[in-house]
């Protein structure tokens, strides 16, 4: 009983979302309202359990002085502190809440956005050493997009430009179309399988 | 979902050699369902006593927060293996060079076409879109579940034809084809 109420509630709302999507009657736009604010509604008990989570798993590790406690304690003391300073003095403007936002959290969440330019180097190396036939033909590619998105490119030859933009709309778009055509193919499957209760691995049972 | 689905076999294989398994959770939702199915997975391999709760949390809906949270596991707890498995963005390849540089074997499969480029030149093996969706009838040989993959590569072959039927036929000014299957 308790892995078949699950499946039949997957199978209800799994039909139903489908069929919402092909059928504009009031009836079935309001129940699609309805679901997108119980899943508003779960999401934010989601979340709790999350950080209820987050919580104990940081306070069992420093109390056993684990490898790594420090950093737990950082992360510990930061939520503490935005959780005391949200409740306490609120989230607006001039809150020392965004104050931290804007000069903390934003400022290292930058830092690490910005440490993807050096591992974009660093794949770029990997990816385009010519070690063999389709390598080099990669590398090759690789240059006249790079070179045909810079102004550099149209200064040395007014055909390199054209070049990339070949490359990317006709070969390039191929084969992302191939792929898309899969992967909607594969999504389809999936929820499918999973609307039906062929795939019922989400429920622990494989 | 997909990952979901993947991640039962994973477990049972990990259940079975007794290893360690840290899955840390971008979304909340998701830690509940993961520990769900390792949980039942360690159980189906009859070592439940190997399951460890604590190794499958939430750390944090902020992107680069989750890439700072992740990145700083693999550099500490030095990981065999990682497998990225399900829809990535910008910080797809941050995790993956990281992964790389520790000398971690890597495993990536995701649905975003333009992280797919980032995943191929650093890692391992790369699941390309759909084989995504079907590593777990690949995994665990379900007939219900390779029966539906047979049933989309029919489906593909059949768009296939239809794209190179359509290509020619309108190639020599007969677009009926393209007419009738573009009518939205």
């Amino acid at each position: 009983m308790s892995r078949q109420i699950p499946l039949w509630v997957c199978f209800g709302f799994g039909v139903f979302m489908l069929a919402q999507f092909f059928v504009p009657h009031p009836l079935f736009l309001k129940g699609y309202q309805n679901v997108l604010d119980w899943m508003q509604i779960i999401y934010v008990f989601a979340l709790l359990i999350g950080a209820l989570s987050f919580l104990l798993l940081h306070l069992e590790k420093i109390s056993k002085k684990q490898k790594g406690w420090a950093y737990n304690s950082v992360a510990l003391v930061g939520l503490i502190i935005m959780v005391f300073f949200g409740f306490y003095k609120g989230i607006q403007k001039g809150s020392p809440f965004l104050w931290i936002f804007d000069n903390l959290q934003v400022p290292m969440q930058s830092t690490m956005f910005s440490l993807l330019a050096f591992f974009v180097a660093s794949a770029a190396y990997r990816g385009f050493r010519a070690r063999n036939i389709q390598a080099t033909i990669l590398l090759i590619a690789g240059i006249l997009v790079i070179l045909g998105r810079v102004p550099i490119g149209e200064m040395l030859h007014s055909y390199i430009p054209q070049t990339a933009t070949w490359v990317l709309n006709i070969p390039s778009m191929a084969a992302r179309r191939g792929i898309l055509i899969g992967i909607g193919l594969g999504s389809i499957a999936t929820s499918l399988r999973i609307i039906v209760g062929i795939e019922r691995t989400y429920l622990g049972k494989g | 979902m997909a990952s979901m689905n993947i991640l039962g076999s994973v477990a049972e294989k990990i259940a079975e050699y007794n290893t360690p398994l840290l899955i840390p959770n971008y979304d909340p939702m998701v830690t509940t369902v993961a520990q769900e199915v390792v949980k039942e997975s360690f159980t189906r391999t009859g070592h439940p006593e190997s399951y460890k709760k604590e190794n499958i949390y939430f750390v944090t809906q902020s992107q680069f927060g989750y890439v700072a949270a992740v990145d700083g596991i693999m550099l500490r707890e030095r990981p065999a293996t990682n497998l990225f498995l399900g829809t990535f963005e910008a910080e797809s390849l941050i995790l993956a060079e990281t992964g790389n540089s520790i000398g971690a074997l890597q495993i990536a499969g995701t649905d975003s076409t333009i992280q797919l480029s980032f995943f191929i030149v650093a890692c391992d093996y790369t699941l390309i879109g759909e084989e995504l969706f079907a590593a777990s009838g690949y995994l665990t040989k379900d007939p219900l579940v390779l029966g539906s993959i047979k049933g989309q590569d029919f489906l593909k072959l059949i768009i296939g034809f239809l794209i190179i039927a359509g290509g020619i036929l309108s190639t020599f000014g007969y677009n009926f084809l393209i007419n009738f299957l573009g009518k939205g």
